[in-house]
């Protein structure tokens, strides 16, 4: 039968057999130690021209930010002088909440007994639909799906891809990502910071007798064990009411300038506790 | 033979640029797509038993690098293929008049099934918003840069296949 048939038409019929049976498989995950093998020498590509082509990024923003980094350099000064008399309470709080800690015999994963990797941006999603970043560092440097991924400006987002030698990350401001975060003001008030089509955070679900204020820090709460906490998420820029008025809601600007990434670190050691036996006992997801 | 020895290395090239070089051009959600414009060239000029392979390994190298499922670029890029083929007779590489509304649907048509299929694959889509913050600016971007990436495809062509560059097309 097959005889018969013109060679369009069988091309035609292969093309989108082979396609077809593509996403069927990539969609059932049978797919994903050839998509790893696959990626390899894409990634490999991929840091040679990401390298290139962030430097001609960066060549152009410094040229076209030299008057705006004046006027950031005054006022990052005059914010650091007040910055420094809070550090000096602050580090008496700390000393006072070490002392404590050590009392109580509390222990808590911190910031420092993270294990970090350094990655490079060597990329982003082809398609622009999710808004990801391609990292130089894969299950070869003990990278995997769900590390948390941060700079010293606060919370990126979280491997969801990973091959030998690069990974996929999902940043925090796509709209499909979702962190639970905690108000940093006197009552710790909690939320979920949610991404948006246009990159914009909002916290969102917050209580409304809630005390937000512009400016107040915004932290991960580590509840749903999808991040660590008191990781930064951002700084609150405005307040409202949700379109139900059911909640408060504020806008969050995040210190990380998520266009102009060009390298991250990723938590490598972070496990999050196991929920899944809460979920068999209620039959909840 | 000689065309699927070039076009491998060819699409992995453009794919990674897709990823790399076009994201600097990233205007809202929108970036302009080198391999939609290579396989929309490709299957202007060339016949549709060359095109389509062009289409599959494209567009699975372009899944590589994306978190879409692999394989769902192929399907669009295919679809985008046949249609080019019903519609439009080969075209000589000197024609300016068809490949820029061409690119311009097909980037539509792409967009939209992408969109399909981050659903099926369990993504949040905004479609209408996405349809002028996503697609458009990278519907006008590929436009705009079509002409020339179709005088290179079609000079391609006409080097590997001379008998396609007539004049009388």
């Amino acid at each position: 039968m097959i005889g018969n048939r013109s060679p369009r038409t069988v091309a035609i019929g292969s093309a989108l057999f082979i396609s077809i049976t593509l996403v069927i498989l990539s969609l059932l995950g049978t797919l994903s130690p050839a998509e790893s093998l696959g990626r390899a020498p894409l990634t490999f590509l991929e840091n040679i021209l990401g390298g290139f082509s962030g430097s001609i990024d960066s060549a152009a923003d410094d040229i076209a930010e030299i008057r705006s980094l004046r006027t950031r350099n005054r006022e990052l000064e005059e914010a650091l002088a007040d910055y420094q008399a809070e550090l000096a309470e602050l580090r008496e709080i700390r000393s006072d909440y070490d002392r404590l800690v050590a009392l109580l015999n509390y222990t808590t994963q911190t910031p420092e007994d993270f294990r970090y990797v350094t990655a490079d941006v060597i990329g982003r999603d082809t398609a622009g639909v999710v808004r990801t970043l391609h990292l130089d560092k894969g299950t070869r440097d003990g990278v995997a799906a769900g590390d948390p991924v941060v700079t010293e400006l606060g919370l990126v987002g979280r491997v969801v891809k990973v091959s030998a030698t690069g990974c996929e990350v999902l940043l925090i401001t796509d709209a499909n990502s979702a962190v639970n975060a905690r108000i940093q003001n006197p009552n710790r008030d909690v939320g979920t910071v949610r991404g948006s089509l246009s990159g914009d955070l909002v916290l969102t679900f917050v209580d409304p007798d809630a005390q937000i204020g512009v400016g107040n820090l915004i932290l991960t709460s580590g509840e749903g064990q999808n991040f660590p906490a008191d990781l930064i998420v951002g700084q609150v820029t405005g307040v409202s009411l949700s379109d139900d008025e059911l909640f408060q809601q504020a806008s969050i600007r995040s210190l990380v300038d998520f266009s102009r990434l060009e390298f991250v670190l990723i938590i490598t050691n972070w496990e999050p506790v196991d929920l899944s036996v809460f979920d068999d006992t209620t039959g909840a997801n | 033979m000689a065309i699927y020895y070039i076009g491998f290395p060819v699409l992995m090239i453009v794919a990674v640029i897709d990823a790399t070089f076009m994201q600097l051009f990233r205007l809202w959600g929108g970036a302009p797509s080198l391999m939609l414009m290579v396989i929309v060239s490709w299957a202007l000029v060339a016949d549709l038993e060359d095109a389509l392979p062009w289409a599959v390994i494209g567009g699975v190298m372009r899944d590589l690098l994306s978190i879409t499922p692999t394989g769902s670029s192929a399907v669009a890029f295919v679809l985008i293929v046949i249609a080019i083929d019903r519609i439009f007779p080969k075209l000589n590489w000197h024609n300016i008049a068809i490949p820029p509304p061409t690119v311009l649907v097909a980037s539509y048509v792409y967009g939209l099934m992408s969109f399909g299929f981050h659903r099926l694959a369990g993504w949040d889509v905004p479609f209408l918003n996405g349809l002028w913050y996503i697609i458009l600016p990278g519907a006008v971007m590929n436009f705009a840069g079509i002409l020339i990436v179709f005088r290179l495809i079609g000079g391609i062509n006409n080097f590997l296949r001379p008998q396609r560059g007539s004049m009388l097309r």
